[in-house]
């Protein structure tokens, strides 16, 4: 087994399976997506001068391959949103039993974050799941610190926004069969 | 709307809650199917330069295939055989005779040139040789140098001053300029109509679709004949040719339009001429008909129930491939049972149509 391979599976592996699980919501993809990263990683990796961290370096690789993973599922699939908002794709995804045997607010904050934009969960994912700070989630994302920092702001107000819509939604779901 | 208990921090909070999917693969997994992915990419990678590799081997084939018959036909050319009257006539004559042309706007050292010759209410085109390569816009001037020089002098002077250029930006659409003393705003009715015919033959000869009419810089020719001509649009149309024995005092070819549809229906119409002062160029006693083709060449074959004197014969010929210029032909191979030529056109051998009618004109009497 390489040992480039074995070093950054053993470390940083769950980290990476984690994050692109969360963006792209379905298991067989980010199984396809790790792969990816793998490939890119091992071919770049005598050319990563430590500028991050390792981990970081690793996630903004991760990023371009979920974002052209996005890309092409979006010409296929003939979205046609500027951003992938309200069709994000793996919304409709069934939920993993991980996420299943949660309360149902984490339930339904997973559910909602396939409503926000592509940047916002990325930012979402990284400060949140993988705990980057502001410096480290904007090396990975390859922005200024300000940016991460708005999008933060506004990826947050948009999740408590959308998680708000489906509680009433399901609210009004509830009362409707009690009534019946 | 009903108020949730949700804010920023309270969703930082339940962020962190989110629990850690996991790949359900073991290393070992992962790494076995890396390795696929490098494998398939690798061989990908290998069949991608292979392919651009073969892809680059077969242009350069073909390009080298599609050079290899250009040099024959150069070499060809270069030997090609005497042409009427060579013997007077100027080595540049030779050249057109020698059917070197390929169609006019495209050989820089050829110009065709419609002559309006007045004495027969006919426009003869004339292929005049030109020195040297010169820019579109400068040919015609060159042309009317060359005539000013030859006994044709006095048909070409009908286009002193007027000069005939590319229109800016206009593909196939040229400007005629005629100068506001020109003698044609004199010039009766019939010379009149007849200046414009030779202006768009030569524009048709030329290739262009279109001409625009200048007098000076003012739009528009005013002509009694014709009113204000502002625009022609030049049709499409094959034509056939047909031989004249009086204009200028030789004996000239001239294209007539026809009903034929084919090259093979015009050789069979060019045996009988039912318009008035025109000949045909195909004499008595041959039979002339098209007996392949195989995209831009066409073979024709002759046969002959009496010998034509050398000049029919060449005239003949010459009227013969003109007309397969007009239906889109490139080369002509004559095909005659105990014949080795046909005036300067060698029999059993690919010919390149010639620029132009009448080169020989030029040569008359030099």
């Amino acid at each position: 087994m390489d040992p480039v391979f074995e070093q950054l599976y053993e470390k940083y592996h769950d980290d990476l399976f984690n994050f692109l699980y969360y963006m792209v919501r379905n298991r067989e993809h980010a199984e396809d997506l790790v792969q990816e990263v793998y490939v890119k990683v091992l071919r770049s990796y005598k050319r990563f001068k430590g500028q991050c961290s390792e981990k970081t370096w690793l996630l903004s690789i991760a990023r371009h391959v979920a974002i052209d993973f996005f890309r092409k599922q979006k010409r296929r699939q003939w979205v046609k949103t500027s951003e992938w908002s309200e069709e994000q794709l793996g919304a409709d995804e069934p939920m993993p039993e991980e996420i299943a045997i949660q309360n149902e607010e984490i339930q339904l904050m997973y559910r909602c974050l396939a409503r926000c934009t592509v940047d916002q969960q990325l930012v979402l994912v990284l400060r949140f799941i993988q705990s980057l700070s502001i410096a480290e989630t904007a090396a990975a994302l390859g922005w200024t610190e300000s940016k991460v920092k708005t999008t933060q702001h506004r990826a947050l107000k948009a999740l408590k926004q959308h998680m708000e819509e489906e509680a009433e939604r399901e609210e009004w779901r509830h009362e409707k069969i009690s009534l019946e | 709307m009903k108020k949730f208990p949700w804010n920023e921090r309270c969703i930082e909070h339940s962020f962190e809650q989110l629990p850690m999917v996991k790949d359900r693969r073991t290393k070992e997994d992962v790494y076995e199917r890396l390795q696929r992915t490098q494998r398939k990419m690798r061989w990908r990678r290998r069949w991608l330069s292979a392919a651009s590799m073969a892809l680059f081997l077969a242009v350069v084939a073909v390009g080298m295939n599609a050079a290899a018959p250009e040099r024959a036909e150069q070499q060809q050319r270069s030997s090609t055989v005497k042409t009427l009257g060579a013997e007077s006539a100027p080595p540049q004559v030779e050249t057109i005779m020698a059917a070197d042309a390929t169609p006019a706007q495209e050989d820089a050292g050829v110009m065709v040139v419609g002559l309006p010759d007045a004495a027969n209410g006919r426009v003869v085109p004339v292929a005049v040789p030109l020195s040297g390569r010169l820019a579109p816009e400068e040919r015609f001037t060159a042309a009317l140098r060359v005539l000013g020089r030859s006994p044709l002098r006095a048909a070409s002077a009908w286009f002193d001053g007027v000069v005939i250029q590319p229109a800016a930006g206009g593909k196939g659409e040229w400007t005629v300029h005629v100068p506001a003393q020109h003698r044609v705003f004199s010039a009766s009715r019939k010379e009149q109509k007849l200046f414009v015919d030779a202006l768009v033959e030569t524009a048709r000869q030329m290739g262009e679709r279109r001409l625009c009419f200048f007098t000076g810089e003012k739009e528009g020719l005013e002509l009694p004949a014709l009113g204000m001509v502002k625009a022609t649009k030049i049709k499409e149309r094959q034509r056939m040719y047909y031989k004249n024995s009086a204009s200028f005092g030789y004996t000239v070819l001239v294209p007539a339009p026809g009903s034929a549809r084919t090259f093979s229906e015009a050789l069979k119409q060019m045996k009988t001429s039912t318009i008035r002062g025109l000949e045909p160029a195909i004499p008595p006693g041959v039979n002339v008909e098209l007996a392949d083709m195989d995209a831009r060449h066409a073979t024709v074959r002759i046969q002959l129930t009496a010998q034509p004197h050398e000049e029919d014969a060449a005239r003949m010929a010459e009227a013969v491939l003109l007309t397969a210029k007009e239906f889109g032909f490139r080369e002509v191979t004559f095909a005659a049972d105990g014949l080795s030529n046909l005036g300067p056109y060698p029999v059993g051998m690919r010919i390149r149509v010639p620029a132009g009618p009448n080169a020989l004109l030029m040569a008359a009497g030099w």
